[in-house]
C-alpha cells in the first residue's frame, strides 16, 4: 500500500495505529472518511474552490468495489467520486494538490474535484454529467476485449444516473458486446434533492437485469461480506467477459454538495437521515474490529488534520 | 470516381494501413451509406462494428476506445444527430485531454453527412458545421473529391476528435478540378479578378450551377474559393485576408445568423479595415426546412439567388 512518492499518504501511515495498518480495507475506509471531512472543511473555509461532493456514509461501496480490481484493471467515476479514485489506489497528494487547483494535481489543477482521474493507474477519471461516464467506460471495456488483456473495467454511477438514456443505451450496448465491464450503481437514495424512489417506479438492478445483464442487489452493512460477494462478482466479469450489475443500497450522510443551504422544508427524511447516522458504517466496522468508537473518532480526526493542514501549508506557500 | 468512392477509399486505405483504426455506426457492416461498403468482409466483426440506434451510447464508447489505444471512426447517419449525442462529442471527447491534464489524446473521426439533395424535410436537411465550430471541435467539410485525402491527413494527424462534415449533394459528383494546392483548408478553384465567390462543401455545385448559367464576363472575373476549414484556423484565415478582389460573395447552405458565412464576413472586415471589400450573402434562409419543394427551394442558396445578387448589386454590370 505504501506509495514513497505519495507524500501525505506516508504522514497518514507513520502516525495511523498498527491495528488499522494490518487492515488495509479498513485503512481505506478511513482514509476516504478523512479525507472527506478535510475536503469538506476546506471547502468551507475557501481554501478550496467550488463544489464538493462528499461520499461520506458511502465508503464501504468504495472500498469493497475496487478491492478486488487488479492494477490493469479500469475505473470510472462520477461527481462523487474522490472515494472511487483512492480505492483504486489513486494518490493521495495530487488529489489534495488537484482540489487545490495546483499544478502538481493529478489533472494538473484543470479538473477539480469533479473531475479527478490518474490515466496510468487506470483511473479514467470522474465526471461532471451525471451518466457520461457509463458508455466511455464500455468503450474502454470493448478495447480491452479487441486486445484480449483479461482487464476488467469498472464503472460507478448514482441513482440519479439510472434515469439518463445514455446509461441505458450503455446497458444494451455492455450486454449485446459481452464486455467485460461493472456499473456500480450507488443507490444513496437522493438525486440531489429528489427521493430516487420518487423518480423509479422499478429497482435498479431490474433494470439491468431486463437488459439481459446479471444483477446484484447489495446493502452497504458489512464491509467484509461486500468484500467478498465483490471479489466474485470481478473474478466472473474477468472470466466470463460478461458485465455485470451490482446495486448497493447506501446512504449519502452529507448533502450534495458541501456547502449546500438546507432550505425551510428540508428534503432529507429526519427519520431516516438520524437512523442513519446513528449507524455510521466506519464506525461500525471499527467497532466490529474491536476498537471502540472513540478510538475511531481519533483517527479520523488524527488524519484529516494530516491533510488539512498539508493543503493550508501549499495554499500559504 | 465519384466523390463517396473517393471517400470510401481513403477510409479503406486508412483501416488497411492501421489496425487500430475501427469503424462504428449504424449499419456499417452492411454499407448502407456506401463509405464502408465491404469494410465488414475485408475486416471483420471486431473492427466495424455496427451499433444499436444509441448516439449518444456509441459516441461514448468511441471516447473509451479512444483513451484506450484505438483510434475510432465513427459514422453518423447525418449531421443532425449531433444533436442527440452532443454531451458525447464536446463535454467528453472534445474536453477529456484537457480536464484530465493534458496527458492522453482522444483521436476520434466522426464522419458526417451533410445538408440535402432536396425533399428531406425539418429533421434531415440540417447544416450544423456551426455548432461544432463554435464549440471548438476541430471540423471539416471536403468540397470535392479531389481535397478529401489531405483532410483524412489531416483529420489523422490532429489526434483529436475531428468532425469530417460530408455534403451529401456531392456523394456522386464526379466533377474534376483542377487544383494547383490541394490543403484541407482551403481551396482556390478558379481564378478571376473582380469579384471573388466564396463556397463551403455545401454550396460548391450550386455555385457550379451559376457559373454554367452566368455570362461570359461574369464567369472570366469572377473567382472561386473554398472554405473547407470549418473552424477558420490560421492557414485558412491566411487565405481569407489576402483576397484581392474588392466584391466578395459567400455562398454557404446553412444559416447566417450567428453562422458560419457570417464569421468569414467578420473576418474579412477584421483584416481589411480600411479597405474592406463589398460583401454579399446568400445563405440558407431558416433552419426550418420545408419539405413542399418550391418552399425548400426558395429557402436555400441556388443559381438565381447568386444571380440576383450580381442584378440587384450591380455587380460586374449586373448582367448574368
Amino acid at each position: 500500500m505504501k506509495n514513497l512518492s505519495d507524500e501525505v499518504l506516508a504522514n497518514i501511515e507513520e502516525v495511523v495505529p498498527s491495528w488499522l495498518l494490518r487492515n488495509p480495507n479498513l485503512f481505506k475506509l478511513i482514509l476516504i472518511r478523512s479525507t472527506e471531512l478535510a475536503f469538506g472543511a476546506l471547502g468551507k473555509s475557501g481554501v478550496i474552490r467550488g463544489p464538493i461532493h462528499s461520499s461520506v456514509g458511502q465508503e464501504v461501496v468504495a472500498v469493497a468495489a475496487c478491492a478486488s480490481l487488479e492494477d490493469s484493471d479500469f475505473m470510472l467515476s462520477n461527481h462523487r467520486g474522490h472515494g472511487h479514485y483512492l480505492a483504486k489506489g489513486g494518490n493521495l497528494t495530487n488529489l489534495i494538490y488537484e482540489l487545490l487547483g495546483d499544478d502538481r494535481g493529478c489533472c494538473s489543477g484543470l479538473g477539480g474535484s469533479m473531475h479527478v482521474a490518474e490515466l496510468d493507474s487506470g483511473i479514467l477519471g470522474s465526471n461532471g454529467i451525471v451518466g457520461a461516464g457509463v458508455p466511455i467506460a464500455c468503450g474502454v471495456s470493448l478495447a480491452e476485449k479487441i486486445k484480449g488483456s483479461g482487464a476488467v473495467t469498472m464503472v460507478f454511477l448514482g441513482d440519479g444516473a439510472m434515469n439518463q438514456g445514455v446509461v441505458m443505451e450503455s446497458l444494451n450496448l455492455a450486454a449485446i458486446y459481452s464486455l467485460p465491464v461493472i456499473f456500480v450503481c450507488e443507490n444513496n437514495q437522493y438525486a440531489y434533492s429528489t427521493r430516487s424512489d420518487d423518480m423509479t417506479k422499478n429497482a435498479y438492478h431490474e433494470r439491468a437485469s431486463g437488459f439481459g445483464i446479471e444483477a446484484t442487489h447489495l446493502q452497504d452493512t458489512s464491509l467484509n461480506q461486500n468484500l467478498k460477494i465483490m471479489e466474485k462478482v470481478v473474478s466472473k466479469t474477468r472470466q466470463k467477459s460478461m458485465p455485470h450489475f451490482v446495486e448497493f443500497f447506501t446512504y449519502r450522510l452529507h448533502r450534495h454538495f458541501e456547502t449546500e443551504r438546507q432550505r425551510a422544508v428540508d428534503y432529507l427524511l429526519a427519520d431516516l437521515h438520524e437512523h442513519r447516522s446513528m449507524n455510521d458504517p466506519v464506525t461500525r466496522e471499527c467497532v466490529e474490529l474491536g476498537q471502540d468508537e472513540s478510538e475511531c473518532d481519533n483517527v479520523i480526526a488524527e488524519v484529516k488534520f494530516i491533510i488539512t493542514s498539508f493543503a493550508e501549508t501549499c495554499v500559504k506557500k | 470516381m465519384t466523390y463517396l468512392e473517393i471517400l470510401r477509399s481513403a477510409v479503406y486505405a486508412l483501416m488497411e494501413r492501421d489496425e487500430t483504426y475501427l469503424y462504428i455506426g449504424e449499419d456499417v457492416r452492411s454499407g448502407q451509406k456506401g463509405i464502408s461498403d465491404g469494410f465488414f468482409s475485408k475486416f471483420g466483426a471486431q473492427r466495424v462494428i455496427d451499433t444499436p440506434i444509441s448516439e449518444s451510447g456509441f459516441c461514448g464508447m468511441a471516447v473509451g476506445l479512444a483513451v484506450n489505444g484505438f483510434r475510432p471512426i465513427v459514422e453518423f447517419n447525418f449531421s443532425g444527430l449531433m444533436f442527440v449525442c452532443l454531451d458525447q462529442i464536446f463535454n467528453q471527447a472534445f474536453k477529456f485531454k484537457f480536464m484530465t491534464g493534458n496527458k492522453r489524446n482522444v483521436p476520434i473521426i466522426y464522419l458526417m453527412p451533410t445538408g440535402t439533395k432536396g425533399g428531406l424535410a425539418g429533421h434531415h436537411s440540417d447544416n450544423t458545421y456551426a455548432t461544432l465550430s463554435h464549440l471548438g471541435v476541430i471540423s471539416l467539410m471536403p468540397a470535392c473529391k479531389e481535397q478529401i485525402p489531405s483532410v483524412m491527413d489531416y483529420a489523422c494527424s490532429a489526434n483529436a476528435p475531428v468532425a469530417i462534415f460530408l455534403p451529401v449533394e456531392e456523394f456522386r459528383s464526379d466533377t474534376v478540378y483542377d487544383i494547383a494546392d490541394i490543403n484541407p483548408f482551403f481551396l482556390r478553384l478558379k481564378c478571376g479578378d473582380d469579384v471573388a465567390i466564396i463556397c463551403t462543401g455545401t454550396s460548391i455545385s450550386t455555385v457550379n450551377k451559376f457559373f454554367n448559367t452566368a455570362s461570359k464576363s461574369i464567369v472570366r472575373r469572377t473567382a472561386l474559393y473554398c472554405v473547407s476549414d470549418l473552424n477558420l484556423s490560421i492557414k485558412c484565415l491566411d487565405e481569407i485576408r489576402h483576397l484581392k478582389e474588392k466584391t466578395i460573395v459567400i455562398v454557404d447552405d446553412a444559416t447566417e445568423d450567428f453562422g458560419f458565412a457570417s464569421q468569414i464576413e467578420l473576418e474579412i472586415r477584421r483584416s481589411k479595415q480600411h479597405e474592406c471589400p463589398e460583401i454579399y450573402t446568400v445563405c440558407r434562409l431558416s433552419n426550418l426546412v420545408p419539405f413542399r419543394e418550391g418552399l425548400e427551394h426558395a429557402l436555400r442558396p441556388s443559381a438565381e439567388r447568386i444571380n440576383e445578387v450580381f442584378l440587384d448589386s450591380g455587380l460586374l454590370g449586373g448582367k448574368a
